[in-house]
């Protein structure tokens, strides 16, 4: 991963060419965001999860690389990166082109585009779709929304106690037997985070969670003889470097 | 005169140097026989101590605040600038009229930053009088203690007779290095804002004004996706009176019954401050440096680089708090007039801090029209005191966030002055509602631009020829400032003629208030102060609001015109205002 960002900085440095001027208005930035990174009880057995993205560029041009995953039982139930050119496209909102690679059940490559920004009452939006290299046009759809419930009751100026609800819903338009993916709504996870926000370096949560297969995947994973939902509470820590 | 090279020669070659990027130059000693001060500075990384507690910081002659310059006006000075940091430097003259290579910008008037090791020697005429500053001009290097003040003694005896002088330089110091808060700013919308509404203040709200009216205010917000407790981007500060934190307490001593003259300097990096003197009236003389007819108030709001003087007349033997605290009210910078060294006042008690209004962000609905009407506290924060506020930049309440640029002819209108109402009177001071509410205690008197006229009658001014629209543009969540909607070296500049007289008209269109600063020339500041404009390098231009200056392009160079919230200007909130010479127009 570091390679990596280290090749989209290079890759970048083009678009950071300025003036020699006293103002670094279109210096590069670099953040990474830790999102999630929890471990708990489900009803499938323990559960690991994590949720990473890192971003490097200009105001204009960016290159986001981000990683999600989940472990139940020491079982790999999800892991994929994706690696986006972000830029802005107004105030609200950024575009993403990229790829996406899946690393369970079989690695497969995906051309990706879509957006995220904040939608009016500041829900944050991620909106994606794909297509898979065996041809099968996927979306997802993540929304959530950071509510600040209170300040500390020590100080006005405290660390800050903010509930986030979100869902993530993924759809198909065909179906990918490698995959066990049918068409039409695949899965869905929906949740419940509690977080203290002591500085948004060390922000530790509790998180409840249900998450489901949906339509015809569903039976088809019901009819092997698999569980089709899992409910999960998990401590985790969100980050900021 | 026995100097080899004309003082125009040895300019001129300074400038030669500065375009050819040689930044040393070493006339000799000669060349200085008639320069009336020389002075040495060096630039260097250093620890300073702010009440008790030892921070980085980079300073000019080794202290922070750097050395009183303390000039005359007509003599000329030459100061020597040597950098020991690091990385390149420059040192700008804030305020000061002079030759744009002198202005220490790097990258305008073909200025070049001083680089490590080098020396550069300033050189100029001093043609003006007044409270003026000087800090560094390079990214990351102000906030971290480049600052300092100006005092110029006028070449005439005064008519403002006082038995003391004291500078009272504000700033805020801040223990992260400048280039980490930039950082932080740029990842994460409000990052330093601690005191965004919560749950509970909804409720509160619930109580006080009920579900409907609470409602339509959070759904108001939420569709703008905007947050109306945004006043500061940045906190953590200690905020300093020359230097010295509150702790500190900087002391000006006064024997009773003397006149006291205080030169506020406002060196902050990103603070505006509203200062009192609790018990004392203070009469303004003077703003941005140069003299203005006395106003008596009790309080003031000073924008970054803003100067204002005042006179206080103490006469009991007792002391007084100088408090001024910034306006997102997370501490205060404190020091003490008194007649012994050890004595203190009382610390006055905090003031709240305001949330913004639908006002602030140039949507209360008819503008100024409506200035006696309901809607209590709401349409008046809107054209109270501070900015010019010629009344929102967009009366039309649909505009959304995004407002139109369409030149609304009435705008540089300069109702402003007019019969404004004081709004301490009207609101509640617990619960202050509007960027312009100060938390003015009832009966005293906060000075408004309205009430700054100059001292020089102007009554045959020309108008201007035209009107330069400079929309005050930014993007929040990204941490992205601009002017148009470009950020500096995105835009093309402002061009105008030597001689020609212009209006420019700041529309801002964030929710933040913006205190621009053009170098190399002042500003008669549209105030409606008639033939007494006040000459200003900075103007406060509050939320959501328009506020028009003029100005006669008398001086040729490539000036920097940006907003002085110095993250702001590093994010892009800067362009460059070109005076082309008036022979190269003609001849083209």
């Amino acid at each position: 991963m570091r390679t990596l960002l280290l090749a989209a900085a290079a890759g970048l440095s083009f678009a950071a060419v300025t003036p020699a001027l006293a103002h670094n208005h279109n210096a590069i930035n670099s953040v990474v965001r830790l999102n999630n990174f929890d471990y708990g009880g489900s009803s499938q057995g323990d559960r690991l999860s994590w949720d990473l993205d890192a971003l490097i560029g200009t105001y204009d041009h960016r290159l986001l690389f981000r990683t999600e995953g989940e472990q139940i039982r020491g079982q790999t139930e999800k892991a994929e990166i994706q690696l986006f050119y972000n830029r802005p496209i107004s105030e609200f909102w950024d575009v993403n082109v990229g790829w996406r690679r899946d690393f369970f059940r079989t690695n497969r490559n995906y051309g990706a585009v879509g957006f995220r920004g904040i939608a009016p009452y500041f829900v944050e939006v991620e909106a994606t779709a794909y297509v898979s290299e065996e041809g099968v046009l996927s979306g997802r759809l993540e929304l959530s929304a950071d509510l600040l419930v209170a300040r500390s009751i020590f100080n006005d100026n405290g660390p800050g106690l903010y509930l986030k609800p979100a869902i993530e819903l993924n759809a198909s338009a065909g179906s990918d037997r490698e995959l066990e993916i049918r068409r039409g709504l695949t899965d869905m996870d929906l949740s419940l985070q509690l977080r203290y926000e002591f500085t948004p370096q060390i922000a530790p949560y509790v998180q409840v969670g249900w998450e489901r297969q949906l339509g015809e995947t569903a039976n088809v994973a019901r009819a092997s003889g698999e569980r089709i939902s899992n409910s999960y509470a998990v401590i985790g820590i969100r980050s900021l470097f | 005169m026995t100097s080899p090279l004309s003082r125009r020669d040895s300019l001129k070659l300074v400038a030669a140097a500065g375009m050819a990027g040689v930044v040393t130059v070493y006339p000799g000693r000669q060349s200085f026989a008639n320069a009336h001060r020389v002075q040495d500075l060096a630039v260097e990384a250093t620890r300073i101590t702010v009440d008790g507690t030892q921070t980085n910081a980079l300073t000019i002659g080794g202290t922070v605040p750097g050395p009183l310059l303390h000039w005359r006006e007509g003599e000329e000075v030459v100061i020597r600038v040597t950098n020991r940091l690091s990385e390149p430097t420059s040192i700008h003259w804030h305020g000061l009229l002079l030759a744009g290579v002198m202005d220490g910008a790097p990258g305008f008037n073909g200025y070049e930053a001083i680089q490590p090791g080098q020396t550069y020697t300033y050189r100029f005429q001093i043609r003006q009088a007044g409270t003026y500053w000087y800090h560094s001009h390079s990214a990351a290097q102000e906030q971290a203690g480049m600052y300092g003040a100006i005092v110029i003694e006028p070449a005439r005896p005064e008519p403002v007779r006082v038995t003391r002088d004291y500078v009272v330089l504000l700033s805020d110091h801040s223990p992260e290095a400048p280039n980490a808060i930039f950082r932080n700013l740029r990842n994460r919308e409000g990052y330093y804002n601690r005191g965004q509404r919560t749950f509970v203040d909804f409720m509160r709200d619930v109580r006080r004004n009920g579900w409907g009216a609470t409602m339509a205010d959070r759904k108001a917000w939420g569709e703008m996706r905007m947050d109306p407790t945004d006043l500061a981007d940045v906190t953590g500060y200690s905020f300093l009176v020359n230097g010295r934190g509150p702790q500190d307490n900087k002391t000006f001593l006064f024997t009773p019954g003397e006149r006291v003259r205080l030169r506020f300097i406002n060196a902050s990096a990103m603070s505006i401050y509203d200062v009192a003197i609790p018990d004392l009236r203070m009469t303004v003389i003077s703003a941005d440096g140069l003299p203005v007819m006395p106003v008596p108030v009790d309080e003031f709001r000073i924008g970054v680089g803003e100067t204002y003087d005042v006179v206080v007349n103490p006469t009991e033997a007792r002391a007084f708090t100088i408090m001024s605290e910034p306006l997102d009210r997370s501490g205060y910078a404190r020091a003490t007039l008194a007649p012994r060294e050890g004595m203190e006042a009382p610390i006055p008690p905090r003031r709240p801090r305001t949330v913004l209004t639908m006002a602030d962000m140039g949507m209360a609905h008819g503008g100024m029209a409506m200035g006696g009407s309901g809607m209590a506290g709401m349409d008046h924060s809107g054209m109270a005191m501070g900015g010019v506020g010629t009344g929102p930049a967009a009366a039309n309440p649909h505009a959304g966030h995004a407002m139109p640029g369409a030149p609304a002819p009435a705008a540089a209108d300069p109702h402003a002055g007019h019969a404004m109402p004081s709004t301490s009177a009207m609101a509640d001071p617990n619960n202050p509602l509007g960027w312009e509410q100060a938390g003015t205690p009832a009966g005293k008197r906060a000075l408004r631009y309205a009430d700054l006229r100059s001292t020089r009658a102007r009554p045959n001014a020309p108008q201007p020829s035209r009107d330069i629209i400079l929309r005050l543009t930014g993007q929040m969540g990204r941490y992205s400032w601009s002017l148009n909607d470009r950020r500096f070296g995105m835009e093309e500049g402002i061009r105008v003629r030597e001689g020609d007289r212009v209006r420019i008209r700041f529309m801002n269109e964030t929710m933040m208030a913006h205190p621009m600063h053009l170098h190399g020339m002042f500003m008669e500041m549209e105030n409606g102060a008639g033939d007494r404009l006040p000459y200003k390098h900075v103007v406060l231009v509050r939320p959501g609001a328009e506020a028009s200056v003029l100005l006669t392009a008398d001086e040729v160079g490539d000036w920097p015109l940006h907003c002085h919230l110095l993250y702001h200007m590093e994010a892009g909130m800067m362009t460059r205002f070109i005076v082309e010479p008036a022979r190269v127009a003609s001849a083209g």
